[in-house]
């Protein structure tokens, strides 16, 4: 079977220059890592990679060259092989033409084959949408499991715990295919060995580089063109202004926080 | 004209890991190694995980089989974080699992790298005596020919990883008269009958780095377990002491970065006279010549690195850097104790123990003197040819 983990590249945090016009993220001035929940996805599939005989990690990611090196690091850490999407054509896509894009990638991959499972961060660092795992399993058809805390595969049965509202837990399974989007406490990624980074930066052919023509992409449903989403306007919000300071003795602060709160319903 | 000094993506891939790695793996043990005075063998399973164990040595024997210059910036990496455990990963490196790969029989790279390389086994080199270091000649140590190899008959002092070791490339005097053209390396394994580890060391730094005492009495030794020539083991020692040098070097660049960067960051955030020290050009300066100092030595590093990467002659350019960075590492941790003031000299900053791991840089691996003389030598050589 194959376990396809969609990758993303993203700004390193606290360095993000936005184009003020476009509203967009100027990637190429921003120092770019893998997504850290991705991080977690990938580990994901290679703890089941070697629980099992049959396994193969893909890791797939959609960006520009750059993006190879979020790629290059997913091997490092044990994934067999790498694709990475690149085209201007799919530049200014949101999260459906994302989807649209990466889904047809994997039915390209899978080639009418059912055994597989796609591991993804339940959201990148940038965006936050938490979008684009559904969304692919929407366009695949197949079940997807978001914000999972715990995830095992017993034969083709994906088991998945997951929070609720008010620190409940639920238990879900479904059988393959299926999508699975993991959050942090899921497990410990591993960091990759010098064995593992010099294997994946010296061969050259476990990645390959796929565009539109290679995916088949119908045009109108990538890109800016695929986008039904447009950013208008990204800025830092201001801080609204409006502190208070209280004064008098240690008690009389504590009283008048306390009917403060209970003022406004916080208590 | 080919002068680059940027590297590959690789190399910053592998910088951001390693440094990823020993800022959570070693950073929170590093000070209880130092004041427990002993070998972490967690960490050093941990460290094989990662492959710090065979940097350099080739990957059909179980190493990444990675170049000097990135094999010396993993050396200060780690070293940046706890310098006693770079200790032990770089003489391991280079000067075990390095002449055995570069001199040894294809019989013994199948036996002894593979276990070298993932760290199942340390590794050790051992010339140092009672009465003989920088002089060489002067090794009493002895091996008597017998009808299946040597019976070794001496005592080694100050062995890196004595303690902890599995593999052991003893020099040890042949034909004692020849001097040093009657000088051996032999690889002694762990339990050869006679072979003993003798007294640990109590050091003033590289607490973490176990250093021992050797004793051999009668120990057989096979032939096969020559490395190299009879008699021709001490161009082995030098050459291998030039690719020593290097990873101390790196080591003591290590130590300085950390000094730079922990005397830095203490003073952007400690106030005097209502200002940050930053603001004193006392201080400033200070961290401004660490800095470029700290540079120098690297760059240094890498020279060395380069040539001995394209066989070209470096051991005047080992022994430069090696000269150079450990006087850096020793002049920048003296600043900053001195920026950290009375904090600097109490052990709840770690600035002390790099203050105290630098020294042993200008010592070991060749000491000042002698890395002067083989840069003079160089020189005055080249002056009278």
């Amino acid at each position: 079977m194959k376990i396809i983990t969609c990758i993303k590249q993203v700004p390193a945090n606290s360095t993000i220059k936005i184009d003020q016009v476009t509203g967009h993220l100027v990637r190429e001035a921003t120092p770019a890592i893998l997504n850290p929940l991705d991080k977690h996805s990938i580990e994901l599939a290679l703890e089941i990679k070697e629980s099992r005989e049959d396994v193969e990690v893909i890791a797939i990611t959609m960006g520009p060259d750059q993006a190879r090196l979020a790629l290059l690091e997913a091997l490092s850490m044990g994934a067999d092989k790498a694709i990475l999407l690149s085209d201007i054509k799919f530049a200014g896509s949101d999260t459906l033409a994302t989807s649209y894009t990466l889904s047809i990638a994997i039915k390209k991959l899978m080639n009418d084959d059912d055994n597989y499972l796609i591991t993804c961060g339940a959201q990148a660092s940038d965006g936050e949408t938490g979008h684009v795992g559904p969304q692919v399993a929407e366009e695949l058809g197949i079940p997807s499991i978001t914000g999972a805390s715990r995830a095992s595969l017993d034969g083709d049965v994906l088991l998945v715990t997951r929070g609720k509202q008010a620190g409940k837990l639920e238990q879900i399974k479904t059988r393959l295919p299926a999508l699975v989007t993991v959050t942090k406490g899921v497990n410990k990624p591993r960091l990759p060995t010098l064995h593992g980074i010099t294997h994946a930066f010296d061969e050259g052919a476990l990645l390959s580089v796929w565009n539109a023509a290679t995916i088949d992409a119908d045009e109108e449903k990538i890109g800016m063109a695929g986008s039904k989403t447009k950013v208008s306007k990204m800025y830092t919000p201001e801080p609204k202004k409006e502190n208070i300071t209280l004064t008098g003795s240690p008690k009389e602060i504590a009283s008048k926080l306390a009917s403060m709160l209970k003022e406004k319903n916080y208590i | 004209m080919i002068l680059d000094f940027s590297h590959d993506e690789r190399y910053y891939f592998i910088k951001r890991t390693v440094r990823e790695f020993c800022e959570k793996v070693l950073g929170p043990t590093a000070e209880e190694v130092d004041r427990a005075q002993e070998f972490s063998w967690d960490n050093a399973k941990k460290m094989g995980e990662m492959g710090f164990w065979g940097i350099q040595v080739a990957p059909e024997y179980g190493g990444a089989g990675l170049d000097t210059i990135t094999y010396a910036m993993i050396i200060e990496e780690i070293a940046r974080i706890s310098a006693s455990e770079s200790l032990s990963v770089t003489v391991h490196n280079s000067v075990c699992a390095y002449p055995i790969q570069r001199w040894g029989t294809d019989k013994q790279k199948a036996k002894y790298l593979p276990k070298l390389a993932s760290g199942e086994h340390i590794g050790c080199f051992s010339l140092t005596e009672p009465n003989a270091g920088s002089d060489v000649a002067s090794i009493e140590t002895t091996a008597r020919e017998v009808e299946d190899g040597y019976v070794l008959n001496g005592n080694k002092v100050f062995v890196t990883n004595g303690g902890v070791g599995s593999t052991f490339l003893i020099g040890a005097m042949t034909a004692k008269s020849a001097g040093i053209k009657g000088l051996t390396i032999f690889i002694l394994e762990k339990g050869m009958k006679g072979f003993i580890v003798g007294k640990h060391e109590n050091k003033l730094g590289m607490r973490g780095s176990n250093t021992s005492e050797l004793i051999m009495n009668e120990v057989m030794v096979p032939r096969e377990n020559v490395l190299g020539q009879v008699n021709g083991g001490f161009k082995i020692a030098m050459e291998t002491l030039n690719a020593g040098r290097i990873g101390i070097a790196a080591q003591a660049v290590g130590i300085g970065q950390a000094a730079l960067e922990l005397s830095s960051s203490y003073a952007r955030k400690r106030k005097q006279f209502k200002r940050p020290l930053t603001a004193f050009q006392a201080i400033s300066f200070n961290l401004a010549d660490m800095l470029t100092e700290v540079e120098m030595a690297r760059l240094l590093v890498q020279r060395a690195a380069w040539k001995k990467d394209n066989h070209k002659p470096y051991a005047k350019d080992a022994a430069q850097c090696k000269l150079v960075a450990s006087e850096v590492a020793m002049k920048a941790t003296t600043k900053a104790i001195q920026i950290f003031g009375g904090y600097g000299f109490i052990k709840d900053f770690p600035i002390e123990r790099f203050f105290r791991d630098a020294k042993v840089t200008e010592i070991y691996e060749g000491t000042s003197e002698v890395m002067r003389i083989i840069i003079a030598q160089d020189l005055i050589g080249k002056l009278t040819r």
